[in-house]
């Protein structure tokens, strides 16, 4: 047990260093937790607002207890979501396997201690989301101290089914492509498949809730069947037993016990097969080819990118995401029509007119987002590790990196965007002054969103990962910047609405959005110049 | 040349560089000797602009590593204690990036890169990815990007770990001959008899503080350079 605790114990110490804010560094620094903390404070507000919202047409006919349903689905499945792409990286062909798997240690504790770490990050993640909402809900309905049991067990216990559910497909995406000679390829291919397939249930979760409802006692039941831990939560919320409460507990303690012990016995040959680099056949000739400054670091980046599975998966998902919207919303524009004509939304040439109106609106809407919520470069500097002293090396100005990092991630973003865009200037009616802003947009808005990356990151790197999802996925800097991006997609969003709601003309509108944006763009790039350079330098690896 | 006058670091309270000044002249192999944690690699990275430091100056060929970092970089080289490379590159790949960063012209790498290839018997491994290399194979491919540019001014951490003997026979003739055509070579390393035999010059570090430093006769006298480090470290 005490080799349990002092390994756990060095594990979150070096791995989880989005906790350890506060504590001073080398040079007798300290982390400044003034901004994760607003930000957190920001995004626990606005979920508080949502959630009361909710409450608001809920509690008339005293169902409030759906709005916690509902906040425990949404964050199961982004917990799957997530854990799908980060346990492959995060539990195999880690950087401290050969120290791990030298100790007079199990191979099953090895895997315990990784699948914990990857726990402790989706339990406060999970918090982030919950929390406010069984606040709200408390502060609504008004609650006894059961209530705050049965939350504090959900808080702990909730990500635990989607935890074991991504290990096993981690482990199973991970053999699978290991005996592929490009692994990574075969990676990043099985598990888009597989995140596909998660997104397809949870896309078609109304009709399963429709055909279960046909068989289901009552909503509790209902629940039950749909997602266990949900039903239980709500269970304990709405009607507090000892033995519900102990069976919730036994459930998810067992079934993360039972995922270590069963993967654990095949988890040392996944891991070694996986680490397995295969050389081709040797060959004398080698290629060398002159490449400009920027030239050449932006193909490093492109090759790091593209051999990273987590990066691909992470930035790429967003994207895929958003062309896949485009294509959606131009082939089921009508049913949208339907649905703004439902809010009050007129239009007194029926369709023809919604679609001018709203046709650039929505485009430049899901640029904001889709640019703002990818963050690529905000684990650009953190992905260098120790090789970060070649670039310190380097007779090059660290803006000339910098910017060629952030050239790099436009350049990957740039075909989704523009695939996007050509899809809705086909089926909407966008004037050429549209056409020209919005393509202007389609730059400005990744150039924005790659400088917010790679400031957040130089503030906040994380030299020193064990693997690269710890980087891309659980670093300050990557929760950072993509807190960032949430809460600029939904003060831009806010701003269209309220501007067009106000009768402002399209055009108009789509201009001040991008002179807001090009202002930004001109002060990150001064930033960058100033005070970016001097955190590069401040940067030890 | 280098010229390292009164430099200090520190680390929040604590002092890694004491007021540290000597100079490294064109044609010298320096030979920089210390326990673990003595500040030689602290040293060694204020100089190649690593990391920043308190006080003092450091210049290269004239240049301030401080104010004119650039243009010292460009006649530089560095070669790490630990070889981090871009384990996803290919070798041929990584040393053409690192000639890309210092501009050389496509026939100078082709002749640099044939030869160093040649040297340290790394023909057949250009194509293959650095992550499927050894350690030594790995100071290998740094070493060759950092001699591919013809760099004058050279300085390795402990650049023998790792390397077959034959692989350290060829640097040490590779360093000879660097320094017949005037160029300078400054590195750290832990094997004494090496430093002995290769280097004209010599500083010890201890604490943060150079405790001996001259040319290799003055500093060692008739003893040899392991006996006057140990008395030293006393």
């Amino acid at each position: 047990m005490g080799k349990l605790v002092s390994l756990l114990k060095a594990s979150m110490t070096e791995g989880m260093s989005l906790f350890t804010i506060g504590r001073r560094n080398k040079n007798g620094k300290k982390k400044s937790p003034v901004l994760p903390i607003f930000l957190a404070i920001i995004i626990g507000f606005s979920i508080f607002s949502y959630a009361n919202i909710m409450l608001d047409s809920l509690e008339e006919s005293g169902t409030g207890f759906v709005m916690l349903t509902l906040f425990v689905l949404i964050t199961a499945a982004l917990t799957l979501i997530e854990g799908v792409y980060k346990a492959g990286s995060l539990l195999f062909n880690c950087k401290d396997d050969s120290l791990m798997f030298s100790l007079p240690i199990k191979k099953s504790t090895v895997l315990f201690v990784r699948v914990f770490k990857l726990y402790v990050f989706e339990v406060a993640y999970n918090t982030l989301f919950m929390l406010p909402a069984m606040l709200a809900y408390a502060l609504r309905v008004g609650v006894d101290w059961t209530f705050f049991l049965a939350s504090v067990a959900a808080l702990i216990f909730l990500p635990v089914i989607p935890i074991v559910l991504a290990c096993i497909i981690g482990g199973a995406v991970t053999g699978v492509s290991s005996h592929f000679k490009m692994k990574n390829l075969a990676q990043i291919i099985l598990t888009t498949a597989v995140l596909l397939g998660v997104l397809a249930v949870v896309g078609n979760l109304e009709s399963l809730m429709t055909e279960l409802a046909k068989h289901a006692t009552s909503v509790n039941d209902l629940l039950t069947k749909l997602y266990y831990p949900a039903g239980a939560y709500v269970g304990m919320v709405t009607d507090f037993n000892w033995l519900n409460f102990v069976i919730f507990l036994g459930i998810n303690v067992a079934l993360f016990g039972l995922m270590v012990l069963v993967l654990g016995k095949i988890y040392f040959r996944i891991n070694s097969r996986a680490k397995v680099v295969k050389v081709g056949a040797r060959k004398l000739e080698y290629e060398i080819k002159k490449h400009s400054v920027v030239g050449a670091i932006v193909r490093k980046e492109l090759n790091k990118f593209i051999d990273t599975p987590v990066f691909v998966i992470n930035a790429g998902f967003g994207l895929v995401l958003f062309l896949v919207a485009t294509i959606i919303i131009s082939i089921n524009f009508d049913s949208l029509a339907g649905f703004l004509k439902g809010y009050g939304v007129e239009a007194a040439d029926g369709f023809g007119e919604i679609a001018k109106n709203f046709g650039p609106a929505l485009l430049f809407g899901l640029l904001i987002m889709a640019s703002l919520m990818s963050s690529i470069t905000s684990s650009v500097i953190s992905l260098e590790g120790r090789a970060f002293n070649i670039l310190k090396t380097l007779p090059v100005k660290p803006i000339t990196i910098i910017m060629s990092k952030v050239f790099s991630a436009v350049l990957i973003m740039m075909p989704f965007i523009l695939a996007g865009d050509i899809v809705m200037f086909v089926r909407f009616d966008f004037s050429v002054l549209q056409i020209l802003l919005i393509l202007l947009a389609s730059f400005i808005l990744p150039m924005v969103a790659e400088m917010i990356g790679v400031a957040m990151n130089l503030k906040y790197p994380k030299m020193n990962a064990t693997s690269d999802a710890e980087v891309v996925k659980q670093s300050t800097s990557s929760m950072v910047a993509t807190f960032v991006g949430m809460g600029m997609t939904m003060l831009s969003a806010y701003l269209i609405i309220v501007t067009i709601s106000s009768g402002m003309p399209m055009d108009l509108v789509l201009a001040i959005g991008v002179l807001i944006y090009a202002v930004l763009f001109v002060l990150l790039a001064i930033y960058l110049k100033k005070i970016g350079t001097k955190k590069f330098y401040q940067i030890e690896a | 040349m280098i010229e390292i006058k009164n430099v200090v670091k520190k680390y929040g309270d604590k002092t890694a560089l004491k007021n540290v000044s000597f100079d490294v002249d064109d044609g010298e192999i320096f030979a920089f000797i210390g326990h673990n944690g003595a500040g030689k690699t602290t040293l060694i990275k204020a100089i190649t602009g690593i990391h920043d430091f308190d006080e003092g100056e450091i210049l290269i060929n004239g240049k301030s590593i401080k104010t004119d970092a650039i243009s010292c970089k460009k006649e530089m080289a560095y070669v790490p204690d630990n070889p981090e490379l871009y384990e996803n590159m290919k070798a041929i790949d990584f040393i053409d990036f690192i000639c890309d960063m210092y501009e050389v012209p496509q026939e100078k790498r082709e002749k640099n890169v044939a030869k160093y290839a040649k040297i340290f018997e790394m023909e057949k491994n250009m194509n293959d990815t650095i992550d499927s290399f050894s350690h030594g194979m790995k100071q290998k491919v740094a070493l060759m990007a950092a001699l591919a540019h013809e760099p004058k001014v050279l300085i390795m951490d402990e650049p023998f770990v790792g390397l077959d003997p034959k692989a350290v026979f060829d640097m040490k003739e590779i360093m000879r001959e660097m320094i017949k055509s005037g160029k300078t070579i400054f590195f750290s390393t832990h094997i004494l008899d090496v430093a002995e035999k290769l280097c004209t010059k010599v500083a010890i570090i201890k604490k943060g503080e150079i405790l001996k430093v001259g040319s290799m006769k003055a500093v060692k006298g008739d003893k040899s350079l392991e006996k006057i480090f140990l008395e030293l470290e006393k």
